[in-house]
Protein backbone atom coordinates (compact mmCIF):
# COMPACT_ATOMS: atom_id res chain seq x y z
CA UNK A 1 0.00 0.00 0.00
CA UNK A 2 1.52 3.36 -0.94
CA UNK A 3 1.76 6.25 1.51
CA UNK A 4 -1.28 8.11 0.18
CA UNK A 5 -3.48 5.00 0.28
CA UNK A 6 -2.27 4.14 3.77
CA UNK A 7 -3.08 7.64 5.08
CA UNK A 8 -6.51 7.60 3.41
CA UNK A 9 -7.31 4.23 4.94
CA UNK A 10 -6.08 5.18 8.41
CA UNK A 11 -8.02 8.45 8.35
CA UNK A 12 -11.17 6.64 7.17
CA UNK A 13 -10.78 4.38 10.15
CA UNK A 14 -10.29 7.20 12.67
CA UNK A 15 -13.13 9.38 11.35
CA UNK A 16 -15.63 6.79 10.16
CA UNK A 17 -14.37 3.51 11.70
CA UNK A 18 -13.92 1.89 8.26
CA UNK A 19 -11.78 -1.19 8.90
CA UNK A 20 -9.54 -1.23 5.78
CA UNK A 21 -6.37 -0.09 7.54
CA UNK A 22 -6.48 -3.14 9.85
CA UNK A 23 -4.80 -5.27 7.18
CA UNK A 24 -1.73 -3.03 7.27
CA UNK A 25 -1.14 -3.24 11.03
CA UNK A 26 0.82 -5.96 12.81
CA UNK A 27 -0.51 -7.61 15.92
CA UNK A 28 2.18 -7.63 18.59
CA UNK A 29 2.37 -9.24 22.02
CA UNK A 30 0.24 -7.28 24.46
CA UNK A 31 -2.40 -5.93 22.10
CA UNK A 32 -3.94 -6.95 18.78
CA UNK A 33 -3.94 -4.73 15.70
CA UNK A 34 -7.55 -3.71 16.27
CA UNK A 35 -6.91 -2.87 19.93
CA UNK A 36 -3.99 -0.69 18.88
CA UNK A 37 -6.05 1.04 16.22
CA UNK A 38 -8.82 1.73 18.71
CA UNK A 39 -6.39 3.87 20.70
CA UNK A 40 -6.35 6.33 17.77
CA UNK A 41 -10.11 6.31 17.17
CA UNK A 42 -10.82 6.81 20.86
CA UNK A 43 -8.14 9.48 21.32
CA UNK A 44 -9.52 11.41 18.33
CA UNK A 45 -12.99 11.68 19.87
CA UNK A 46 -11.73 12.30 23.41
CA UNK A 47 -9.39 15.04 22.26
CA UNK A 48 -11.95 16.92 20.18
CA UNK A 49 -14.59 16.51 22.90
CA UNK A 50 -12.12 18.12 25.29
CA UNK A 51 -11.63 20.98 22.83
CA UNK A 52 -15.40 21.50 22.75
CA UNK A 53 -15.61 21.34 26.55
CA UNK A 54 -12.95 24.04 26.78
CA UNK A 55 -14.73 26.27 24.27
CA UNK A 56 -18.24 25.69 25.67
CA UNK A 57 -17.66 25.24 29.41
CA UNK A 58 -21.03 26.63 30.46
CA UNK A 59 -22.99 24.63 27.89
CA UNK A 60 -21.10 21.54 29.10
CA UNK A 61 -21.97 22.25 32.72
CA UNK A 62 -25.58 23.08 31.86
CA UNK A 63 -26.11 19.87 29.90
CA UNK A 64 -24.15 17.67 32.30
CA UNK A 65 -21.19 15.48 31.44
CA UNK A 66 -23.06 12.59 29.84
CA UNK A 67 -25.34 14.64 27.60
CA UNK A 68 -22.51 16.95 26.57
CA UNK A 69 -20.25 14.03 25.66
CA UNK A 70 -23.03 12.53 23.53
CA UNK A 71 -23.55 15.85 21.79
CA UNK A 72 -19.78 16.25 21.31
CA UNK A 73 -19.36 12.82 19.69
CA UNK A 74 -22.31 13.43 17.35
CA UNK A 75 -20.84 16.80 16.37
CA UNK A 76 -17.34 15.36 15.92
CA UNK A 77 -18.64 12.53 13.71
CA UNK A 78 -20.70 14.94 11.59
CA UNK A 79 -18.01 17.66 11.31
CA UNK A 80 -14.49 16.37 10.71
CA UNK A 81 -12.05 19.22 11.24
CA UNK A 82 -10.65 20.95 8.20
CA UNK A 83 -8.70 23.69 10.02
CA UNK A 84 -5.10 23.33 11.09
CA UNK A 85 -5.91 24.70 14.54
CA UNK A 86 -8.49 23.25 16.94
CA UNK A 87 -9.22 26.86 17.82
CA UNK A 88 -11.93 26.90 15.11
CA UNK A 89 -13.35 23.42 15.60
CA UNK A 90 -16.45 24.42 17.57
CA UNK A 91 -17.53 27.13 15.13
CA UNK A 92 -20.41 25.05 13.77
CA UNK A 93 -21.86 23.83 17.06
CA UNK A 94 -24.60 26.47 17.26
CA UNK A 95 -25.89 25.57 13.77
CA UNK A 96 -25.50 21.86 14.48
CA UNK A 97 -27.64 22.22 17.61
CA UNK A 98 -30.32 24.18 15.75
CA UNK A 99 -30.78 21.23 13.40
CA UNK A 100 -30.31 18.42 15.97
CA UNK A 101 -33.28 16.86 17.81
CA UNK A 102 -31.71 17.87 21.15
CA UNK A 103 -31.49 21.49 20.04
CA UNK A 104 -34.98 21.47 18.57
CA UNK A 105 -36.40 20.20 21.85
CA UNK A 106 -34.46 22.83 23.79
CA UNK A 107 -33.81 25.82 21.49
CA UNK A 108 -31.98 27.74 24.20
CA UNK A 109 -29.05 25.30 23.89
CA UNK A 110 -28.14 26.60 20.43
CA UNK A 111 -28.37 30.18 21.71
CA UNK A 112 -26.13 29.32 24.67
CA UNK A 113 -23.60 27.71 22.31
CA UNK A 114 -23.74 30.79 20.07
CA UNK A 115 -23.17 33.10 23.05
CA UNK A 116 -20.14 31.14 24.27
CA UNK A 117 -18.70 31.00 20.76
CA UNK A 118 -18.98 34.79 20.45
CA UNK A 119 -17.03 35.13 23.70
CA UNK A 120 -14.35 32.84 22.23
CA UNK A 121 -14.15 34.97 19.11
CA UNK A 122 -13.87 38.18 21.11
CA UNK A 123 -11.19 36.60 23.33
CA UNK A 124 -8.54 36.45 20.62
CA UNK A 125 -9.91 38.90 18.05
CA UNK A 126 -7.38 41.28 16.52
CA UNK A 127 -6.12 44.02 18.82
CA UNK A 128 -7.08 47.63 18.10
CA UNK A 129 -6.27 50.96 19.72
CA UNK A 130 -9.49 52.52 21.03
CA UNK A 131 -10.37 56.16 20.42
CA UNK A 132 -10.29 58.17 23.62
CA UNK A 133 -12.85 60.76 24.60
CA UNK A 134 -10.36 63.61 24.26
CA UNK A 135 -9.92 62.82 20.56
CA UNK A 136 -13.62 63.36 20.06
CA UNK A 137 -13.66 66.52 22.15
CA UNK A 138 -10.84 67.97 20.05
CA UNK A 139 -12.92 67.84 16.85
CA UNK A 140 -14.45 71.11 15.60
CA UNK A 141 -18.27 71.14 15.73
CA UNK A 142 -18.41 71.56 11.97
CA UNK A 143 -16.84 68.14 11.37
CA UNK A 144 -19.38 66.18 13.45
CA UNK A 145 -22.17 65.65 10.89
CA UNK A 146 -19.81 63.90 8.46
CA UNK A 147 -18.08 61.82 11.13
CA UNK A 148 -17.96 58.03 10.64
CA UNK A 149 -16.79 55.33 13.04
CA UNK A 150 -14.79 52.14 12.78
CA UNK A 151 -15.39 49.56 15.48
CA UNK A 152 -13.09 47.00 17.10
CA UNK A 153 -12.80 43.55 15.45
CA UNK A 154 -14.05 41.74 18.56
CA UNK A 155 -17.47 43.45 18.53
CA UNK A 156 -20.44 41.18 17.79
CA UNK A 157 -24.10 42.16 17.66
CA UNK A 158 -26.76 39.47 17.91
CA UNK A 159 -30.19 38.71 19.32
CA UNK A 160 -31.29 36.26 21.99
CA UNK A 161 -34.76 34.85 22.50
CA UNK A 162 -33.88 33.05 25.72
CA UNK A 163 -32.39 34.07 29.07
CA UNK A 164 -29.10 32.40 28.16
CA UNK A 165 -26.94 35.20 29.55
CA UNK A 166 -28.57 34.84 32.97
CA UNK A 167 -28.00 31.09 32.75
CA UNK A 168 -24.39 31.66 31.64
CA UNK A 169 -23.72 34.10 34.50
CA UNK A 170 -25.20 31.78 37.13
CA UNK A 171 -23.22 28.73 36.00
CA UNK A 172 -20.05 30.76 35.56
CA UNK A 173 -20.41 31.91 39.17
CA UNK A 174 -21.02 28.34 40.36
CA UNK A 175 -24.72 28.99 41.12
CA UNK A 176 -27.75 26.94 40.04
CA UNK A 177 -29.03 27.96 36.62
CA UNK A 178 -32.37 29.84 36.54
CA UNK A 179 -35.33 28.22 34.74
CA UNK A 180 -35.40 28.79 30.97
CA UNK A 181 -37.45 31.79 29.93
CA UNK A 182 -38.26 33.02 26.49
CA UNK A 183 -39.73 36.18 25.04
CA UNK A 184 -39.31 38.56 22.11
CA UNK A 185 -35.76 38.57 20.69
CA UNK A 186 -33.53 41.13 22.40
CA UNK A 187 -30.33 42.68 21.03
CA UNK A 188 -27.01 41.94 22.77
CA UNK A 189 -23.45 43.02 22.35
CA UNK A 190 -20.21 41.06 22.96
CA UNK A 191 -16.83 42.75 22.71
CA UNK A 192 -13.37 42.83 24.22
CA UNK A 193 -12.29 45.63 26.50
CA UNK A 194 -8.50 45.54 26.85
CA UNK A 195 -7.93 41.81 27.43
CA UNK A 196 -11.33 40.92 28.86
CA UNK A 197 -14.51 39.80 27.11
CA UNK A 198 -17.55 41.91 27.93
CA UNK A 199 -21.24 41.73 27.11
CA UNK A 200 -24.37 43.75 27.69
CA UNK A 201 -27.95 44.00 26.44
CA UNK A 202 -28.65 46.83 24.03
CA UNK A 203 -31.76 49.00 24.06
CA UNK A 204 -33.52 48.66 20.68
CA UNK A 205 -32.75 52.24 19.68
CA UNK A 206 -29.07 51.97 20.54
CA UNK A 207 -28.92 48.70 18.62
CA UNK A 208 -30.24 50.20 15.41
CA UNK A 209 -28.03 53.30 15.75
CA UNK A 210 -25.00 51.06 16.37
CA UNK A 211 -25.86 48.94 13.32
CA UNK A 212 -26.03 52.09 11.19
CA UNK A 213 -22.74 53.37 12.59
CA UNK A 214 -21.05 50.02 11.91
CA UNK A 215 -22.29 50.04 8.35
CA UNK A 216 -20.48 53.36 7.84
CA UNK A 217 -23.32 55.86 8.20
CA UNK A 218 -22.20 59.34 9.37
CA UNK A 219 -23.12 60.98 12.65
CA UNK A 220 -25.77 63.21 11.03
CA UNK A 221 -27.62 60.07 9.91
CA UNK A 222 -27.34 58.54 13.39
CA UNK A 223 -29.04 61.68 14.76
CA UNK A 224 -31.84 61.25 12.22
CA UNK A 225 -32.32 57.66 13.34
CA UNK A 226 -32.57 58.77 16.95
CA UNK A 227 -35.02 61.47 15.94
CA UNK A 228 -37.27 58.89 14.30
CA UNK A 229 -37.02 56.40 17.15
CA UNK A 230 -36.91 58.46 20.33
CA UNK A 231 -39.47 60.49 22.13
CA UNK A 232 -37.04 63.06 23.42
CA UNK A 233 -36.41 66.30 21.59
CA UNK A 234 -32.67 66.47 21.51
CA UNK A 235 -31.64 63.74 19.06
CA UNK A 236 -28.05 65.03 18.80
CA UNK A 237 -27.65 64.78 22.59
CA UNK A 238 -29.00 61.20 22.58
CA UNK A 239 -26.77 60.14 19.66
CA UNK A 240 -23.79 61.75 21.43
CA UNK A 241 -24.66 59.82 24.59
CA UNK A 242 -24.60 56.56 22.65
CA UNK A 243 -21.27 57.49 21.14
CA UNK A 244 -19.79 58.38 24.51
CA UNK A 245 -20.85 55.02 25.88
CA UNK A 246 -19.24 53.25 22.91
CA UNK A 247 -16.04 55.17 23.49
CA UNK A 248 -16.08 54.43 27.23
CA UNK A 249 -16.53 50.73 26.36
CA UNK A 250 -13.56 51.04 23.95
CA UNK A 251 -15.66 49.92 21.01
CA UNK A 252 -14.57 52.64 18.58
CA UNK A 253 -11.07 52.37 17.15
CA UNK A 254 -11.09 54.87 14.30
CA UNK A 255 -12.80 58.11 13.28
CA UNK A 256 -13.29 58.97 9.63
CA UNK A 257 -14.98 61.58 7.49
CA UNK A 258 -17.22 61.59 4.46
CA UNK B 1 20.96 29.26 7.26
CA UNK B 2 22.96 26.89 9.45
CA UNK B 3 23.82 27.84 12.98
CA UNK B 4 25.83 26.00 15.61
CA UNK B 5 23.96 24.13 18.31
CA UNK B 6 22.85 26.50 21.06
CA UNK B 7 22.34 25.19 24.56
CA UNK B 8 20.00 27.49 26.43
CA UNK B 9 19.74 25.01 29.34
CA UNK B 10 16.66 23.65 31.07
CA UNK B 11 13.18 24.70 30.04
CA UNK B 12 9.49 24.21 30.61
CA UNK B 13 6.45 24.35 28.41
CA UNK B 14 4.68 27.70 28.76
CA UNK B 15 1.06 27.09 29.81
CA UNK B 16 -1.65 29.70 30.27
CA UNK B 17 -2.23 28.56 33.86
CA UNK B 18 1.26 29.87 34.66
CA UNK B 19 1.30 33.17 32.71
CA UNK B 20 0.79 35.35 35.77
CA UNK B 21 3.25 33.56 38.03
CA UNK B 22 5.91 33.48 35.31
CA UNK B 23 5.65 37.25 34.89
CA UNK B 24 5.35 37.98 38.60
CA UNK B 25 7.85 35.52 40.09
CA UNK B 26 10.42 35.30 37.27
CA UNK B 27 11.09 31.59 38.00
CA UNK B 28 14.59 30.24 37.32
CA UNK B 29 13.65 28.58 34.05
CA UNK B 30 16.28 29.03 31.34
CA UNK B 31 13.78 29.09 28.46
CA UNK B 32 10.20 28.22 27.60
CA UNK B 33 8.74 26.17 24.80
CA UNK B 34 5.43 27.50 23.44
CA UNK B 35 2.77 25.59 21.51
CA UNK B 36 2.84 27.48 18.24
CA UNK B 37 -0.81 27.08 17.29
CA UNK B 38 -1.97 28.71 20.55
CA UNK B 39 -0.44 31.96 19.30
CA UNK B 40 -1.51 31.86 15.66
CA UNK B 41 -4.53 33.96 16.57
CA UNK B 42 -5.35 37.56 15.65
CA UNK B 43 -4.81 39.12 19.11
CA UNK B 44 -5.93 39.22 22.73
CA UNK B 45 -4.52 37.52 25.81
CA UNK B 46 -2.43 34.77 24.19
CA UNK B 47 -0.25 37.18 22.22
CA UNK B 48 -0.21 39.73 25.04
CA UNK B 49 1.27 37.21 27.45
CA UNK B 50 3.55 35.70 24.83
CA UNK B 51 5.22 39.04 24.19
CA UNK B 52 5.65 39.78 27.86
CA UNK B 53 7.17 36.38 28.57
CA UNK B 54 9.42 36.83 25.54
CA UNK B 55 10.74 40.09 27.02
CA UNK B 56 12.06 38.00 29.92
CA UNK B 57 12.90 34.56 28.48
CA UNK B 58 14.12 32.89 25.30
CA UNK B 59 11.32 30.93 23.60
CA UNK B 60 11.23 27.93 21.28
CA UNK B 61 8.23 27.40 18.99
CA UNK B 62 6.79 23.88 18.99
CA UNK B 63 4.04 23.13 16.46
CA UNK B 64 1.64 20.28 15.79
CA UNK B 65 0.19 21.21 12.38
CA UNK B 66 3.04 20.95 9.88
CA UNK B 67 2.03 17.40 8.81
CA UNK B 68 5.48 16.97 7.34
CA UNK B 69 4.69 13.37 6.36
CA UNK B 70 1.17 14.06 5.08
CA UNK B 71 0.22 13.52 1.44
CA UNK B 72 -1.73 16.78 1.10
CA UNK B 73 0.24 19.73 -0.28
CA UNK B 74 2.08 21.78 2.35
CA UNK B 75 -0.22 24.38 3.91
CA UNK B 76 1.43 27.66 2.99
CA UNK B 77 -1.19 29.70 4.80
CA UNK B 78 -0.07 27.96 7.99
CA UNK B 79 3.59 28.39 7.08
CA UNK B 80 3.13 32.11 6.44
CA UNK B 81 1.53 32.53 9.86
CA UNK B 82 4.33 30.50 11.40
CA UNK B 83 6.92 32.72 9.75
CA UNK B 84 5.15 35.89 10.92
CA UNK B 85 5.08 34.64 14.50
CA UNK B 86 8.78 33.76 14.26
CA UNK B 87 9.54 37.32 13.13
CA UNK B 88 7.57 38.61 16.11
CA UNK B 89 9.22 36.51 18.84
CA UNK B 90 12.58 35.50 17.35
CA UNK B 91 12.48 31.95 18.68
CA UNK B 92 15.50 29.84 19.56
CA UNK B 93 14.19 27.41 16.93
CA UNK B 94 11.01 26.05 15.36
CA UNK B 95 10.06 22.41 15.85
CA UNK B 96 7.26 20.07 14.83
CA UNK B 97 6.75 16.31 14.63
CA UNK B 98 7.83 13.54 12.28
CA UNK B 99 4.30 12.44 11.51
CA UNK B 100 1.20 13.23 9.46
CA UNK B 101 -1.95 14.88 10.81
CA UNK B 102 -4.57 14.37 8.09
CA UNK B 103 -5.24 14.09 4.35
CA UNK B 104 -7.85 15.28 1.85
CA UNK B 105 -8.23 18.58 3.67
CA UNK B 106 -9.07 16.91 6.99
CA UNK B 107 -7.19 17.32 10.23
CA UNK B 108 -7.21 14.59 12.85
CA UNK B 109 -5.41 16.86 15.33
CA UNK B 110 -3.22 13.92 16.24
CA UNK B 111 0.38 12.96 15.54
CA UNK B 112 -0.18 10.00 13.24
CA UNK B 113 2.74 7.61 12.73
CA UNK B 114 4.45 7.17 9.38
CA UNK B 115 5.49 3.83 7.89
CA UNK B 116 9.27 3.55 7.90
CA UNK B 117 9.74 3.05 4.16
CA UNK B 118 11.93 4.50 1.42
CA UNK B 119 8.81 6.12 -0.09
CA UNK B 120 7.90 7.90 3.16
CA UNK B 121 11.52 8.92 3.67
CA UNK B 122 11.80 10.53 0.22
CA UNK B 123 8.44 12.26 0.70
CA UNK B 124 9.42 13.75 4.07
CA UNK B 125 12.89 14.79 2.92
CA UNK B 126 11.46 16.71 -0.01
CA UNK B 127 8.93 18.50 2.19
CA UNK B 128 11.45 19.39 4.90
CA UNK B 129 13.58 21.04 2.24
CA UNK B 130 10.59 23.10 1.04
CA UNK B 131 9.69 24.14 4.60
CA UNK B 132 13.26 25.09 5.48
CA UNK B 133 13.54 27.13 2.28
CA UNK B 134 10.31 28.93 3.05
CA UNK B 135 11.18 29.64 6.69
CA UNK B 136 14.80 30.46 5.91
CA UNK B 137 15.99 28.29 8.78
CA UNK B 138 16.50 24.67 9.76
CA UNK B 139 13.69 23.06 11.69
CA UNK B 140 13.69 20.40 14.41
CA UNK B 141 11.59 17.27 13.97
CA UNK B 142 10.45 15.25 16.95
CA UNK B 143 10.00 11.48 17.16
CA UNK B 144 6.38 10.68 18.10
CA UNK B 145 4.78 8.00 20.24
CA UNK B 146 3.02 5.30 18.29
CA UNK B 147 0.70 2.45 19.07
CA UNK B 148 0.69 0.62 15.74
CA UNK B 149 3.39 -1.13 13.71
CA UNK B 150 2.82 -1.03 9.96
CA UNK B 151 3.42 -4.17 7.93
CA UNK B 152 4.91 -1.85 5.27
CA UNK B 153 7.76 -0.60 7.49
CA UNK B 154 11.09 -2.02 6.43
CA UNK B 155 13.51 -0.17 8.71
CA UNK B 156 13.58 0.60 12.45
CA UNK B 157 12.25 3.94 13.63
CA UNK B 158 15.70 5.19 14.64
CA UNK B 159 17.08 4.56 11.15
CA UNK B 160 14.13 6.42 9.63
CA UNK B 161 14.56 9.43 11.96
CA UNK B 162 18.31 9.53 11.34
CA UNK B 163 17.90 9.28 7.57
CA UNK B 164 15.34 12.11 7.55
CA UNK B 165 17.67 14.36 9.56
CA UNK B 166 20.75 13.53 7.48
CA UNK B 167 19.13 13.66 4.05
CA UNK B 168 16.91 16.71 4.71
CA UNK B 169 19.63 18.42 6.75
CA UNK B 170 17.29 19.22 9.62
CA UNK B 171 17.66 18.90 13.40
CA UNK B 172 16.16 16.42 15.83
CA UNK B 173 14.04 17.09 18.88
CA UNK B 174 14.50 13.80 20.70
CA UNK B 175 11.60 12.94 22.97
CA UNK B 176 13.00 10.56 25.57
CA UNK B 177 9.58 9.58 26.85
CA UNK B 178 8.39 8.71 23.34
CA UNK B 179 11.39 6.43 22.87
CA UNK B 180 10.54 4.72 26.15
CA UNK B 181 6.84 4.43 25.19
CA UNK B 182 7.63 3.05 21.73
CA UNK B 183 10.23 0.66 23.13
CA UNK B 184 7.50 -0.79 25.34
CA UNK B 185 4.75 -0.73 22.69
CA UNK B 186 6.87 -2.18 19.88
CA UNK B 187 9.29 -4.29 21.86
CA UNK B 188 12.73 -2.74 21.40
CA UNK B 189 15.49 -1.59 23.74
CA UNK B 190 15.26 2.23 24.07
CA UNK B 191 19.04 2.46 24.53
CA UNK B 192 19.56 0.90 21.14
CA UNK B 193 17.45 3.72 19.67
CA UNK B 194 19.53 6.40 21.41
CA UNK B 195 22.79 4.73 20.37
CA UNK B 196 21.77 5.03 16.71
CA UNK B 197 21.02 8.78 16.75
CA UNK B 198 23.78 11.09 15.42
CA UNK B 199 24.70 13.42 18.30
CA UNK B 200 25.27 16.55 16.25
CA UNK B 201 21.71 16.49 14.91
CA UNK B 202 19.99 16.60 18.31
CA UNK B 203 19.19 20.12 19.45
CA UNK B 204 16.56 19.45 22.08
CA UNK B 205 15.29 16.78 24.48
CA UNK B 206 11.73 16.38 25.70
CA UNK B 207 10.87 14.41 28.79
CA UNK B 208 7.31 13.84 29.96
CA UNK B 209 4.99 11.56 31.88
CA UNK B 210 2.69 8.93 30.44
CA UNK B 211 0.01 6.40 31.35
CA UNK B 212 0.87 2.72 31.64
CA UNK B 213 -2.09 0.52 30.67
CA UNK B 214 -0.25 -2.74 31.28
CA UNK B 215 -0.43 -4.00 27.71
CA UNK B 216 0.57 -0.67 26.21
CA UNK B 217 1.68 2.81 27.26
CA UNK B 218 -0.03 6.01 26.14
CA UNK B 219 1.94 9.22 25.85
CA UNK B 220 -0.36 11.58 27.74
CA UNK B 221 1.93 14.32 29.13
CA UNK B 222 -0.32 14.45 32.17
CA UNK B 223 1.83 13.04 34.95
CA UNK B 224 5.29 13.32 36.53
CA UNK B 225 8.21 11.71 34.70
CA UNK B 226 8.83 8.12 35.87
CA UNK B 227 12.26 6.93 37.12
CA UNK B 228 12.90 4.72 34.07
CA UNK B 229 12.46 7.75 31.77
CA UNK B 230 14.84 9.78 33.96
CA UNK B 231 17.39 6.97 33.64
CA UNK B 232 16.98 6.99 29.88
CA UNK B 233 17.32 10.77 29.85
CA UNK B 234 20.62 10.54 31.76
CA UNK B 235 21.76 7.90 29.27
CA UNK B 236 20.80 10.11 26.32
CA UNK B 237 22.54 13.11 27.84
CA UNK B 238 25.76 11.12 28.23
CA UNK B 239 25.56 9.94 24.61
CA UNK B 240 24.23 13.05 22.91
CA UNK B 241 24.62 16.01 25.29
CA UNK B 242 24.94 18.75 26.15
CA UNK B 243 21.48 19.41 24.70
CA UNK B 244 18.73 21.86 25.70
CA UNK B 245 16.10 19.91 27.63
CA UNK B 246 12.58 20.60 28.82
CA UNK B 247 9.67 18.95 30.61
CA UNK B 248 6.36 18.72 28.77
CA UNK B 249 3.12 18.81 30.72
CA UNK B 250 -0.04 19.33 28.70
CA UNK B 251 -2.78 18.05 30.97
CA UNK B 252 -3.48 18.00 34.72
CA UNK B 253 -1.27 21.07 34.86
CA UNK B 254 0.12 21.40 38.41
CA UNK B 255 1.17 24.66 40.08
CA UNK B 256 4.38 26.09 38.62
CA UNK B 257 6.27 25.30 41.85
CA UNK B 258 5.68 21.58 41.31
CA UNK B 259 7.09 21.72 37.78
CA UNK B 260 10.01 23.77 39.09
CA UNK B 261 10.95 20.95 41.46
CA UNK B 262 10.74 18.47 38.59
CA UNK B 263 12.98 20.80 36.59
CA UNK B 264 15.44 21.01 39.50
CA UNK B 265 15.49 17.22 39.57
CA UNK B 266 16.28 17.21 35.86
CA UNK B 267 19.22 19.56 36.37
CA UNK B 268 20.48 17.40 39.24
CA UNK B 269 20.36 14.28 37.08
CA UNK B 270 22.64 15.97 34.60
CA UNK B 271 24.96 17.42 37.22
CA UNK B 272 25.24 14.02 38.96
CA UNK B 273 26.08 12.41 35.66
CA UNK B 274 28.72 15.04 34.85
CA UNK B 275 30.20 14.75 38.37
CA UNK B 276 30.26 10.95 38.15
CA UNK B 277 32.06 11.11 34.84
CA UNK B 278 34.54 13.63 36.27
CA UNK B 279 35.20 11.34 39.29
CA UNK B 280 35.67 8.36 37.01
CA UNK B 281 38.19 9.99 34.67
Amino acid sequence: MNLQALQNAFQDYVIALKPGIGMRIRSLPGATASQRLEIYAEAYRLRLAEVLRNHFPVLAAYLGEHAFDELAVRYIDANPSSQYSVRWFGGGLEQFLRAAPLGQDRPLLAELAGFEWRLNRAFDAADSAPIVRAALAALPASSWPALRFVFQPGLQRFKLNWNVVEIWKAIDAGQPAPAPETGPAKPWLVWRQDLNCRFRPLPELEASVLDAARSGMPFAYLCELVDRGAEQDDSAAQATAFLQRWIADKLVCQLGKL
Amino acid sequence: MKQSRPNPGFGLGLRKEHYESVLRDRPAVDWFEVLTENYLVPGGKPLYYLERVRERYPLAMHGVSLSIGGCDPLDYRYLRELRQLAVRIEPLWISDHLCWTGVNGRNLHDLMPLPYTAEALAHVVERVAAVQDFLGRQILLENVSSYVTYRDSDMPEWDFLTAVAEQADCRILLDINNIYVNGFNHGFDPRRYIDAIPAGRVWQFHVAGHQDHGTHIIDTHDAPVIPAVWDLYAYAWAKLGPVAAMIERDDHIPPLAELMSELAFMRERVEMRVAAEGAGS
